[in-house]
């Protein structure tokens, strides 16, 4: 039983980024080349939380090299990931400082309800596309650019990552 | 001692934070030095085969754009050919042009891979070193530049499109050869910015700017753009000029790659006379 929720997560992390590689990144920029949107971060953000830290770090890793190797930014988006997994577990203490929600396998909109999903997601998503963005853009253009498009990217990749959740993930609950 | 172990105990989620860190951002600074990333860019051979799959069924959606610029490219080729006929009846002129021919050798590319809305954009190329694509040559397209070589893999090359911030290349005003520099500044893909161009040089709107040559990793005369808008403040010792890139990177699928033939004669020769 286990074994297959771990095939479907692989499973859930190929599509992703399948979407992230092929559609995502070709087309569907927005504004100008200021809204991006990542949505292969969904699949970090659904990971189990009673998984080790050390173990959802290295998941992070592998994922962010795995596309960083396809928009040519080696290590921007793996220290992105890595940094949102370390961080994680703090989200959600502070979400439920009782805890209890460690018992979730996967966390997705029917799982922990939108309200809870909304802050935890928008929370991540903010600190990942910060990150990002301003090791990016370190040696390269200026703060105002850079602040707009984390904004604009964190809700734009907020929006598809809901648009995913409901079409996907909703009808899977309801069966 | 023992305490020293656990502390490193306790914080350990940490240091193996602060490890995975380490390593991502000696990746990002590896890469930034030019031409180093080794494994994690679009030249590695297995990111390279996924590309060129992907690019195998996206091919069928652009025939119809792709067949409209062979079509432009036969017709080019045939007013080139025209010419090339009417020079050959003058003897020095062929002379000229042999020259020219040697100088720069030319091979055709499929391009798997583009991006034009980051501030940093690459190119993916079918072809590699078994081609005899070698780091640090031009690439351009039938209708001008388009960048330069900065990493190889057996089968395929990463290109360093003219849309990177980085990117910067000698240039010349085609009608009496002013030299400047072309870089982009990030804002619009069809648009860039004629550098170093000196107050008291002559320029007008709708004037071509070409490559120079001067540093062998494109053939001089190769289109970059024409001039949009020029302005020229009170103080300032160069123009600020715009230009209209002639190369339309939102629509690329066939370039060329020049080789520069003669480039180790060239070097040598003129790291004799430096010293």
């Amino acid at each position: 039983m286990k074994q297959n929720n771990y095939i479907s997560y692989a499973i859930q992390f190929l599509l992703l980024a399948v979407l992230q590689i092929i559609i995502i990144k070709q087309e569907y920029v927005i504004f100008n080349g200021i809204g991006f949107c990542f949505v292969y971060v969904m699949f970090l953000l659904g990971l189990p939380l009673n998984l080790p830290r050390s173990i959802t770090m290295t998941i992070g890793m592998i994922s962010g090299l795995i596309i960083d190797t396809f928009y040519n930014t080696p290590g921007m988006n793996a220290a992105a990931c890595v940094l949102i997994m370390y961080l994680r577990p703090y989200t959600y203490k502070f979400l439920n400082p009782q805890g209890g929600i460690e018992s979730v396998f996967n966390i997705s909109i029917s799982s922990v309800g939108l309200r809870w999903f909304s802050i935890y997601a928008l929370a991540l998503i903010f600190v990942h596309h910060s990150s990002l963005f301003f090791i990016h853009t370190a040696s390269t253009s200026l703060i105002w650019s850079t602040i707009g498009k984390i904004f604009i990217s964190t809700l734009y990749t907020y929006l598809v990552i809901l648009l995913i959740q409901y079409l996907f993930f909703a009808s899977r609950s309801k069966r | 001692m023992h305490r020293l172990f656990a502390l490193l105990h306790k914080f350990r989620t940490f240091f193996f934070f602060a490890a995975l860190q380490v390593i991502c951002f000696s990746l990002v600074v590896n890469h930034n030095k030019y031409q180093s990333a080794a494994y994690f860019n679009s030249s590695n051979a297995v990111v390279g085969n996924i590309l060129a799959a992907t690019s195998t069924v996206s091919d069928y959606f652009v025939l119809k754009t792709q067949n409209e610029n062979l079509a432009l490219e036969n017709a080019e080729l045939r007013k080139q050919l025209s010419a090339i006929r009417e020079a050959t009846e003058k003897k020095y002129l062929s002379d000229l042009h042999e020259s020219f021919l040697d100088e720069f050798n030319y091979v055709p590319a499929k391009v798997i891979s583009n991006s034009i809305n980051q501030d940093e954009n690459f190119l993916t190329l079918n072809i590699g070193a078994a081609s005899g694509v070698e780091v640090g040559m031009g690439v351009i397209s039938t209708k001008g530049v388009v960048g330069q070589v900065i990493s190889v893999s057996k089968h395929y090359a990463t290109v360093r499109s003219l849309l990177h911030i980085n990117t910067s290349i000698s240039s010349q005003l085609a009608k009496n050869k002013t030299l400047g520099s072309t870089k982009w500044n990030s804002e619009d893909f069809t648009r860039a910015q004629f550098l170093e161009v000196p107050r008291h040089a002559t320029v007008s709107k709708g004037d071509k700017v070409v490559t120079s040559g001067y540093n062998s990793v494109f053939p001089e005369g190769i289109d970059i753009g024409v001039v949009k808008a020029i302005e020229t403040p009170k103080h300032a010792s160069f123009h600020e000029i715009e230009l209209d890139l002639a190369t339309d990177f939102s629509n690329l699928y066939y370039v060329y790659v020049a080789q520069a033939q003669l480039i180790k004669e060239r070097k040598r020769l003129e790291k004799e006379s430096e010293e």
